[in-house]
């Protein structure tokens, strides 16, 4: 391609205007191959939510460690933590 | 300080009565660029414009606003012939890059050189401009023939010197960038362009004093006869942004704030002003043609002040040498600063 300073002035001029739509278009493919990326990555593993049946049996063994115990303030932070762990 | 003159198309002339006896080269011809460098620095003057040293290195300010100004003069010009508004603006365009290959196309292409005086930047400014301004109060005044007043020079007689037993006119020239008119009151206006890499909050107060835009004052009511109320100093400012993607502002997104990067102050002259002028300007020449007259090969230093202004002076190196020639032939080339050429004659 000829330097524009030999170019003809039209030339020149669309060739200059040119600069920014090809800068736009390189930022254009940068965000689109961000997206890309960001859709092939795995999604993060959650923690499995505990099923009903789980959850029933968890409260069932809870209780009865609260009733062999009689109710201690250790029984009932323990079974607190349960709680919140489900 | 230099005048940012336009070389890829002649200048007209309005010029003032000279004697017919006087041959063409004896004129003396003084224009602001000289004598405020003489005041500024003596010895400066002297290498420049009686010694005729002129850098050989490029300078980019000058080039990047010779083109802005080329392509402003290239809008005004294509709406007086009643070209539409794009098609204006495409002249302007048009005239910066052609200004630019008539002085060598040195100026970078991309905003994205080191060199924030690019030729992208330059044509971007121009487009911004002219939206900034694209409800401006002002519209083209025109002579008789239909002809807009951009871009004239002028040749103002100041006095008479006695050289060499003869007397000769000295002559003040200049260029207005542009004459408007304003639609609020019908007054004339000198339009004053000027890029710069200053903050615009400061300079725009930089309009008075100001010897040269009292001049063009003077000169507008002098040679014209025009009744000009003053002049706008109308400037862009060339800054050094990268191009910036990540916003939606167009402007931005070609280093330019919209907003910011462009200023006008309107500033008035009395006729007391025009007299200090007169004065100032005349004492400055009788001071200059004395010394000048005078073959004194070194004159005064105004050191260290006038050796760091405007980024520093090109001749610094020099005058810190104890073999000044040699640096005066290596770095510098012999050129006469003509500032009649173009306006007295097609250059």
């Amino acid at each position: 391609m000829k330097p524009l300073s030999e170019m003809s002035t039209e030339e020149a001029r669309l060739e200059i205007l040119r600069l920014r739509e090809r800068r736009l278009q390189a930022r254009q493919a940068e965000i689109d191959a961000e997206k890309v990326v960001k859709e092939k990555k795995p999604p993060s593993e959650k923690k499995k939510r505990p099923s009903d049946g789980e959850m029933d049996s968890e409260l069932g063994s809870l209780l009865d460690s609260l009733l062999t115990d009689g109710g201690t303030n250790e029984s009932l932070d323990r079974m607190l933590k349960n709680l919140e762990n489900l | 300080m230099s005048q940012q003159i336009i070389i890829s198309r002649p200048l007209p002339l309005i010029q003032e009565f000279v004697p017919e006896d006087v041959p063409p080269d004896e004129i003396i011809y003084v224009d602001n660029t000289i004598l405020s460098t003489f005041k500024t620095c003596e010895e400066k003057a002297r290498l420049a414009y009686t010694e005729d040293w002129q850098t050989l290195k490029t300078a980019p300010a000058l080039d990047f606003g010779g083109c802005f100004h080329a392509g402003i003069q290239g809008f005004y010009d294509a709406i007086a012939d009643g070209k539409d508004r794009e098609h204006c603006i495409v002249e302007a365009e048009h005239a910066f890059i052609k200004e630019w290959q008539a002085r060598g196309g040195n100026l970078p292409t991309s905003l994205e050189d080191d060199e924030k005086r690019s030729v992208e930047r330059g044509l971007w400014m121009l487009k911004a401009y002219i939206a900034k301004w694209k409800n401006e109060v002002y519209v083209n005044h025109t002579d008789n023939g239909g002809r807009p007043y951009t871009e004239l020079g002028f040749s103002l007689y100041l006095m008479d010197w006695v050289r060499k037993g003869r007397r000769v006119p000295v002559m003040f020239v200049g260029r207005w960038d542009r004459i408007m008119r304003s639609r609020y009151d019908g007054k004339l206006w000198v339009f004053e362009v000027k890029t710069t890499s200053s903050g615009l909050t400061y300079f725009v107060l930089q309009v008075k004093p100001n010897h040269q835009i009292t001049g063009y004052v003077y000169a507008a009511r002098e040679i014209l006869g025009l009744d000009v109320a003053g002049v706008v100093w109308d400037c862009a400012f060339v800054s050094s942004r990268k191009p910036n993607l990540k916003t939606n502002d167009h402007w931005l997104q070609v280093g330019i704030d919209f907003e910011k990067d462009f200023a006008r102050q309107e500033t008035r002259r009395t006729f007391q002003d025009l007299e200090e002028w007169l004065f100032d300007v005349r004492k400055a020449t009788r001071d200059y043609l004395t010394l000048q007259d005078s073959g004194e090969p070194r004159w005064h230093r105004n050191a260290p002040t006038a050796c760091h202004m405007y980024g520093g002076c090109q001749f610094r190196d020099v005058c810190a040498s104890n073999n000044p020639s040699t640096i005066l032939s290596s770095e510098f080339k012999k050129e006469k600063w003509k500032p009649w050429m173009g306006i007295t004659e097609d250059a």
